[in-house]
C-alpha cells in the first residue's frame, strides 16, 4: 500500500525497539554521527537516514529510534509495520529490561505475523562492567531460543555499533534478495502454469 | 818634606843642646825614644813634668787655691810627663809618661794632637786639657807649664788646620814670656862671647833655649843667603824666622840679612835697654817691643825691596824687553785670531757643502725610489700582450678558454679599476695605457655580448621549434629549460665582469635573455593551459549546473556520467569524503614533492619531469578547482626556479665583485657543470634589502612571465563560468600557493598571485550573491511539496566548502566561506518559512505549510549533523531548524487531530476553559446552556467508534499523503508523525474522558462512545492495512 519512493538506491528499514533509558538512540546517534550523548532525553520517535557502503554495494539505511516507553503497545504496530529488520535493547545493568525483551519480540511477531523477521538481540552498556545484572549466558540462551544473533554492545565506546547494524542490514538484504528469488520463481511457475 | 825637614831641624835643634844637661830628658829619650832605627820611630821635641788632679772638681780648685804646698801638690797625684814626639813621617803625638822607678818609664796614654778638643789655663800652674775627657794638670813651675804650653800651642799651629779651643789662654802673653826668655839666653850667649855672660836666676831655665835660638838663627842665616827653596812650612807666625819660607822669602830673607845687623851692631845696644828693662819684668812691655820691632822690621824690608828694584839698570832692560816680547805676542795673538776667523768660516763653508752633499743624497734616493715606484706602477698597469690575445681571440665555447677568459678579463680589470690619484692618472704614459686597456676591454665586452646575445637567440630558436617539446593530449609538462640554464651559467663570472665593466651591454643582455626566454615560456604556457583547459577538464555540459549551484536544475545524487570521466558527488558517508575529492592529495604531494630530496635534484640540476607534470590519462579529466591547483603549483615554481636562476646569472641579489666569484670555489666550480651544481634554484630565498634589485629582478620577471598571469586568470575565468563554486577551490589553491612564498624573494609571483586572488575573491562573492538571488527567486518559483532544493543543496555545498578548506583554518577563504554561510543560511531559512507559507499544493494550506517546515528543518538539521559540518558560525542556525521541526511537527500533530476530533475538542476546550476561568466548581459546567449533559450527550455521539474509525483511516492517508507526496525520497517522517498522532488522539480521549468524569456527575452516565481499546484497535487495523516491502 505505502508509496514507495522512486530512490536509486535500496533503502533498508531498521528499527530500534526496547524499554526506556537501554540505549536506542545514544546507539542510533552513535552509529550514525559517531556522537556518543551523555545526556538522557526521553525519544518520542525519530528518523534517521545515510548512505553507506555495504559490502560493495551503496544502499541506504532509514532508522527509526523509537521510544520505549509507550503506554499502549498498539501504538507501535504501525510502525512496526514499516519495519525490514529489528534491534532488540535491552541493558546489560537493567535485568527488567532484558526481561521486557519478550514482549517487544512477541509484539513484532504478533503485528508481523512474521517470525522469521530480522531481529537481533542486543545487550547495550556493555562498557558499565561492573553494575552488569544480565549474564552472557542468560541472554545468549534467550537468542537462541528466538533463533536470532545475540550481541552485546557499548554505545558509549562505539564497541560492536557498527558490526549490530552491519548484520542487520546483511539480514535485511538476504531476505530481501530471497524474496526476490522467490518472486521470480513465482512468476516463473506462474508463466508455466500459463 | 821640607816642613818635616825644617821640623827635624826644629825638633833636633830644640832637643839637641837641652839632651845634654836634662837628666830627665836624657832618661825619658833612652827608655821610651831611643830607637831611632826603627820606622815607627820618635823624636821627644820636649817635656813637662806634671801631676794630674785625679777630679776636676771644687777639691781641686779649693786646694789649688793654697798656693805653694809641694805637698799638697804631690797628694793630688804622682808625678806623669808629658812628652811630646814627632815621628819620622812628621806625625806629632802627645805622651802621658809614668815614672815606674828609678830610671825606667812607661807610657802610659797616647794622643794626636786632633784629639785635644780644648785647652784652659786655669792659673799659673795649673791647666786642664780636654781630650777624651777633662784633664787637669799642674806644673812645677808657671814657666815650665807655659814654656811648653808654648810649644804645644805652635806645634798644634803648624800641625792642625783648626787649633783647639783655646781658654783663658793670653797668647801675645805667652810668646813675649817666651822672647823675654829667648833674649834674656841670647842676651847671655852673646855676652859670653862677646863679654861677660849676663848671670841671672832665668839663665838655668833659658840657657838651653837661648842656645838653640842662636843656632837657629845661624842656619836661617845660611839659608836666606842661599836663596833656598821656598818652604810651605807654616811656622811663620812672625816670631820664628825658622818658617819664613813663604812667596815672600826673599824679604823675609831680606830682612834677616838686615835683621842681623843691628843685631849685631846697634840693636846689640838696645837689647841690653831691653834686657834691662826686661829685668822689671813686665810682660806688656816684652809685647810691645815686639810689635814694635816687627813694624820695624817690615818697614824696612819694604825700603829694601824698593830700593833693590830701582837701583837695578837691568831690571829696566828686562822690563823694556819684556815689553817688546809683550808687543810681539800682541802682534802673534791677533795674526792667530785672524786665523782663527778664517778657519771659522772655512769651517761653516765645510758644513754647508756636507749638508748640501747630504740633501743631494737624499734626493738621489727619493728619485731612486720614484724609479722603482714608476717601475712598478708600469708593472702592475702592464698587461702582458698574452692576455690581450686572450681577450680578443680566444673561443667562448669551451670550459677552459672560459677559465681562461675569465683570468684574462679579471686581470684588465684589475688594472682598469685601479685607484690611481689624479697625478698619477694624469701621467702620459699611465693614460696611453689604460686607454689601450680599455680599448681592448671594451672589444671584448662587444665580442661577450655578441656571443651570448646570439646565444641566447639561437637557443630560444632552437627550442621553439623542437617539436619533442609539444605537448599533447595525456602530456602536459612544463619542460623547463634546465639545459638552457646550464649552458649560461658557464658564463656566470664573465657576466658578471660585464656587469662591472659595461653595465648598459650588461642590461642589454638583460633584456635579450629575459625577451627571447619570454617567446619560449609564453608559448609552453599557452600551450599547457591549453591543453589542459580543453582535454583535462570536466566541464559541466550546462554551464553552472551542478549541486552546488543552487539555482541549478540539478537535485539529484548519485553518480553523475559527465564527459565520459565520473565525478562522484560526495553524498555518501563522511569517511569516504577525503577520497572523493583527489586532488587534495595530489596536489599536497606536489607541494611537499621539491621539499623531499632538494639536493638530489639541484645536484643533478635535473628537475624531475613528475614535479612539472600534470599525471593524467588521455581521456582522464580533473575538476576544475583540480587542475587549477596543479597548474598554479607547477608554475609558481617553474617561475620562482627561474628568478632563482636569473638572480644567479645576473649575480642580481647578492654584492659580488668578479674577483670574488672567480676567488671562491664554491660559487666558481671548474667547468659549466660544478658551476651549476652549486645553484640552489627550488628554496625559496629571503628578499633582499636592496629595493633596486628587487624591483628590477620584478621588472624581468614581468617580462618573462607576462603570459602566465594572462593564462591563469583566462583559465579562472574559464572554471568559474563553467561552475562558479570552483573558485572557492582555486581560491583556496592561490592562498596555499601565496603561502609558500610570502617571506621569500619572489615579488613578482607575490603581486601576480595577490591579484589573482583578488580576482578569486571577487568571483566567490559574485557568486554567493547570485545564489542568494536564487534561494530568493525560489520563493515564487517553487511549488513543489518535500525538501526544497536549496535545502538539499546547502548540506553538500557546506561539506564541499569544508573539505576545501580543511587545514587551512586561518585563511581569508575560511572567513569568506563562514560569512557566505551566514548569509545563505539566513536567506534559505527565510524563504523557507516564506515558502511554507504560502505553498498551495496542500488541500490544507494550513497543514502543509507545516510540513513545508519539518520537513525541510528536519532535512537541515540532519543532513548538517551527518556530514559533520561543524561550523561556528551554523551552530545557532542548527539549533534553530531542530526547535522550528520541533514545534511545528507538534502543531501538525495537534492540527490534524483537531480536525478529526473538532467538535469533541471544540466541546471540552469549552468546558475546560470555563473550569479554569470561572474557578466555578467543575460540576457547575453541567448547569451551563451550551455546556449542560445534553449538549454533552449530542457532541458525544457524534463520534461512534465506527465514524472514528473511519476518519482515522481517512487521517492515516492523508499523513501518509503529506509526507510521503514528493516524487523525491522521503524524509522517513510519516512513522514520526503518525506516532505522534497516535499518542495525541489516546491523550484527547483520556482528556474528554476526565473532563467528564469531572464535570458530569456520575449519574448521568455519560461516556465516549468509542473506547481506548477500540482506538488501539484502529491503529493496529491501519498498521496493518499498509504492508511495507
Amino acid at each position: 500500500m505505502g508509496k514507495k519512493a522512486k530512490q536509486d538506491l535500496p533503502l533498508h528499514k531498521v528499527i530500534m525497539v526496547g524499554s526506556g533509558g537501554v540505549g536506542k538512540s545514544a546507539l542510533t546517534l552513535q552509529y550514525m554521527y559517531g556522537d556518543f550523548v551523555e545526556e538522557y532525553d526521553p525519544t518520542k520517535a525519530d528518523s534517521y537516514r545515510k548512505k553507506i557502503t555495504l559490502d560493495n554495494h551503496e544502499c541506504q539505511i532509514d532508522i527509526l529510534d523509537t521510544a520505549g516507553q509507550e503506554e499502549y503497545a498498539a501504538i507501535r504496530d504501525n510502525y512496526y509495520r514499516s519495519g525490514e529488520g529489528f534491534l532488540c535493547v535491552f541493558s546489560l545493568c537493567e535485568y527488567e529490561s532484558f526481561v521486557h525483551t519478550q514482549e517487544f519480540k512477541d509484539q513484532i511477531a504478533r503485528v508481523l505475523g512474521d517470525d522469521k523477521i530480522p531481529f537481533i538481540l542486543v545487550g547495550n552498556k556493555a562498557d558499565l562492567g561492573h553494575l552488569r545484572k544480565v549474564n552472557r549466558e542468560e541472554a545468549a540462551a534467550r537468542a537462541a531460543e528466538w533463533d536470532c544473533p545475540y550481541i552485546e554492545t557499548s554505545a558509549k565506546t562505539r564497541h560492536n555499533v557498527e558490526e549490530v547494524y552491519t548484520v542487520l542490514m546483511r539480514k535485511i538484504q538476504d531476505r530481501k534478495e530471497s524474496a526476490k528469488e522467490r518472486e521470480r520463481k513465482n512468476k516463473k511457475g506462474k508463466c508455466l502454469l500459463l | 818634606m821640607a816642613s818635616s825637614r825644617s821640623r827635624g831641624a826644629l825638633t833636633a835643634s830644640m832637643a839637641g843642646p837641652k839632651a845634654k844637661d836634662d837628666p830627665v830628658r836624657q832618661q825619658l829619650i833612652q827608655a821610651l825614644f831611643a830607637d831611632s832605627s826603627s820606622s815607627t820611630a820618635e823624636t821627644m821635641m820636649t817635656y813637662v813634668k806634671i801631676y794630674e788632679e785625679e777630679k776636676a772638681g771644687k777639691d781641686m780648685k779649693v786646694l789649688a787655691g793654697k798656693k805653694g804646698s809641694t805637698e799638697r801638690t804631690k797628694m793630688l797625684s804622682k808625678p806623669r810627663y808629658l812628652c811630646l814626639t814627632v815621628k819620622s813621617n812628621g806625625k806629632v803625638r802627645l805622651h802621658k809618661v809614668k815614672k815606674t822607678s828609678a830610671t825606667s818609664y812607661h807610657i802610659g796614654r797616647t794622643w794626636h794632637l786632633d784629639e785635644i778638643k780644648s785647652i784652659e789655663n786655669v792659673d799659673a800652674r795649673r791647666w786642664t786639657v780636654v781630650i777624651n775627657r777633662p784633664y787637669a794638670w799642674v806644673t812645677d813651675a808657671p814657666e815650665l807649664k807655659s814654656d811648653f804650653m808654648m810649644m804645644l800651642l805652635k806645634v798644634l799651629r803648624s800641625n792642625l788646620k783648626r787649633l783647639p779651643t783655646l781658654i783663658n789662654i793670653d797668647e801675645p802673653a805667652l810668646a813675649t814670656q817666651f822672647n823675654v826668655a829667648r833674649e834674656a839666653a841670647a842676651g847671655t850667649s852673646n855676652r859670653s862671647q862677646r863679654a861677660a855672660p849676663i848671670p841671672g836666676g832665668i839663665a838655668n831655665s833659658t840657657g838651653s833655649f837661648v842656645q838653640d835660638f842662636e843656632n837657629r838663627l845661624s842656619i836661617q842665616t845660611e839659608r836666606m843667603k842661599r836663596s833656598a827653596a821656598p818652604s810651605s812650612s807654616s811656622l811663620n807666625s812672625g816670631i820664628t824666622p825658622g818658617g819664613a819660607n813663604s812667596p815672600r822669602s826673599d824679604q823675609s830673607g831680606a830682612r834677616m840679612i838686615e835683621e842681623q845687623e843691628p843685631l849685631d851692631e846697634i840693636a846689640l845696644l838696645n837689647l841690653e835697654e831691653l834686657l834691662y828693662d826686661m829685668d822689671l819684668a813686665s810682660s806688656e812691655d816684652g809685647v810691645a817691643l815686639e810689635t814694635r820691632l816687627m813694624n820695624e822690621l817690615s818697614a824696612l824690608e819694604m825700603t829694601n825691596v824698593y830700593s833693590i828694584i830701582e837701583s837695578d839698570e837691568r831690571i829696566k832692560d828686562v822690563m823694556s824687553e819684556l815689553d817688546k816680547g809683550i808687543e810681539e805676542l800682541d802682534d802673534m795673538d791677533s795674526w792667530l785670531s785672524l786665523y782663527r776667523q778664517e778657519l771659522d768660516s772655512m769651517g761653516d763653508d765645510i758644513r754647508q757643502i756636507e749638508s748640501q752633499n747630504r740633501g743631494l743624497q737624499v734626493q738621489t734616493s727619493n728619485q731612486a725610489s720614484l724609479l722603482r715606484e714608476l717601475e712598478n706602477l708600469l708593472l702592475s698597469i702592464t698587461i702582458p700582450d698574452s692576455v690581450l690575445e686572450t681577450l680578443k681571440k680566444e673561443s667562448l665555447e669551451r670550459d677552459s678558454s672560459i677559465r681562461r677568459l675569465e683570468e684574462a678579463s679579471a686581470e684588465i680589470q684589475d688594472v682598469l679599476l685601479t685607484k690611481f690619484d689624479e697625478d698619477v692618472a694624469g701621467m702620459s704614459a699611465v693614460h696611453n695605457r689604460m686607454e689601450h686597456y680599455s680599448f681592448h676591454c671594451d672589444n671584448f665586452a662587444g665580442r661577450l655580448f655578441e656571443f651570448l646575445r646570439t646565444k641566447i637567440q639561437n637557443q630560444a630558436d632552437h627550442y621553439l621549434n623542437d617539436k619533442q617539446r609539444s605537448l599533447s593530449k595525456g602530456y602536459l609538462v612544463m619542460f623547463g629549460y634546465q639545459v638552457v640554464e646550464r649552458y649560461f651559467i658557464a658564463y656566470r663570472g664573465l657576466i658578471l665582469w660585464l656587469r662591472e665593466m659595461d653595465s648598459r651591454r650588461f642590461t642589454d643582455l638583460q633584456m635579450q635573455y629575459v625577451n627571447n626566454m619570454n617567446r619560449l615560456y609564453r608559448k609552453e604556457i599557452k600551450e599547457f593551459f591549453n591543453i589542459l583547459s580543453t582535454h583535462h577538464v570536466a566541464k559541466l555540459e550546462k554551464p553552472d549546473d551542478s549541486e552546488f549551484v543552487f539555482g541549478s536544475s540539478y537535485h539529484g545524487g548519485g553518480i553523475i556520467a559527465r564527459g565520459g570521466t565520473a565525478i562522484r558527488e560526495s553524498l555518501s558517508s563522511p569517511s569516504d569524503l577525503t577520497g572523493r575529492i583527489p586532488w587534495r592529495k595530489r596536489s599536497t604531494r606536489e607541494i611537499q614533492d621539491p621539499n623531499v630530496n632538494p639536493s638530489t635534484r639541484s645536484h643533478t640540476g635535473d628537475l624531475g619531469e613528475s614535479s612539472r607534470k600534470i599525471e593524467v590519462g588521455q581521456e582522464e579529466k580533473l575538476s576544475i578547482d583540480e587542475a587549477f591547483a596543479q597548474a598554479l603549483t607547477i608554475m609558481t615554481a617553474l617561475a620562482s626556479r627561474e628568478q632563482n636562476y636569473m638572480s644567479d646569472l645576473f649575480t642580481l641579489t647578492k654584492m659580488m665583485s668578479m674577483r670574488m666569484f672567480l676567488d671562491d670555489p664554491q660559487l666558481n666550480g671548474n667547468g659549466s657543470t660544478a658551476k651549476y651544481a652549486q645553484l640552489d634554484l627550488e628554496t625559496q630565498r629571503k628578499p633582499t634589502l636592496d629595493l633596486k634589485s628587487s624591483k628590477r629582478l620584478a621588472q624581468l620577471m614581468g617580462i618573462l612571465f607576462d603570459g602566465l598571469s594572462v593564462e591563469l586568470n583566462n583559465f579562472a575565468e574559464m572554471g568559474v563560468k563553467n561552475e562558479s563554486i570552483q573558485c572557492v577551490g582555486m581560491l583556496i589553491s592561490v592562498e596555499r600557493a601565496q603561502k609558500e612564498i610570502v617571506d621569500s624573494d619572489q615579488g613578482f609571483l607575490i603581486t601576480m598571485l595577490a591579484q589573482l586572488h583578488t580576482k578569486l575573491v571577487g568571483m566567490f562573492e559574485k557568486y554567493v550573491e547570485e545564489q542568494l538571488k536564487f534561494i530568493e527567486e525560489a520563493r515564487s518559483k517553487t511549488k513543489r511539496k518535500g525538501v526544497l532544493p536549496f535545502m538539499r543543496i546547502f548540506p553538500r555545498f557546506a561539506q564541499r566548502m569544508e573539505a576545501l578548506l580543511e587545514g587551512n583554518e586561518s585563511t581569508e577563504a575560511r572567513q569568506l566561506i563562514s560569512a557566505a554561510y551566514d548569509k545563505l543560511v539566513r536567506v534559505m531559512f527565510e524563504s523557507t518559512e516564506a515558502l511554507a507559507k504560502e505553498t498551495v499544493d496542500f488541500d490544507d494550506k494550513e497543514q502543509g505549510s507545516h510540513v513545508v517546515n519539518i520537513e525541510n528543518m528536519h532535512h537541515f538539521y540532519s543532513e548538517m549533523r551527518l556530514r559533520k559540518v561543524k561550523v561556528t558560525k551554523l551552530e545557532s542556525y542548527m539549533k534553530y531548524a531542530k526547535t522550528s521541526y520541533e514545534s511545528h511537527l507538534e502543531t501538525y500533530v495537534r492540527g490534524v487531530v483537531r480536525r478529526s476530533l473538532s467538535k469533541l475538542l471544540d466541546f471540552f476546550d469549552g468546558v475546560e476553559g470555563l473550569v479554569k476561568t470561572k474557578t466555578s466548581a467543575s460540576e457547575d459546567v453541567g448547569f451551563h446552556l451550551t455546556y449542560n449533559k445534553a449538549a454533552l450527550k449530542k457532541v458525544v455521539a457524534l463520534y461512534p467508534p465506527s465514524v472514528v474509525r473511519k476518519d482515522l483511516l481517512h487521517l492515516y492517508r492523508k499523513v501518509e499523503k503529506h509526507f510521503a507526496s514528493s516524487d523525491e525520497e522521503q524524509e522517513g517522517l510519516l512513522q514520526v508523525a503518525w506516532r505522534g498522532i497516535q499518542e495525541e488522539f489516546i491523550r484527547q480521549h483520556e482528556r474528554f474522558s476526565r473532563l467528564i468524569r469531572e464535570c458530569y456527575p456520575a449519574e448521568a452516565n455519560v461516556q465516549m462512545e468509542f473506547s481506548v481499546q477500540e482506538l488501539l484497535g484502529f491503529f493496529s487495523e491501519i498498521a496493518k492495512s499498509h504492508q511495507y516491502s
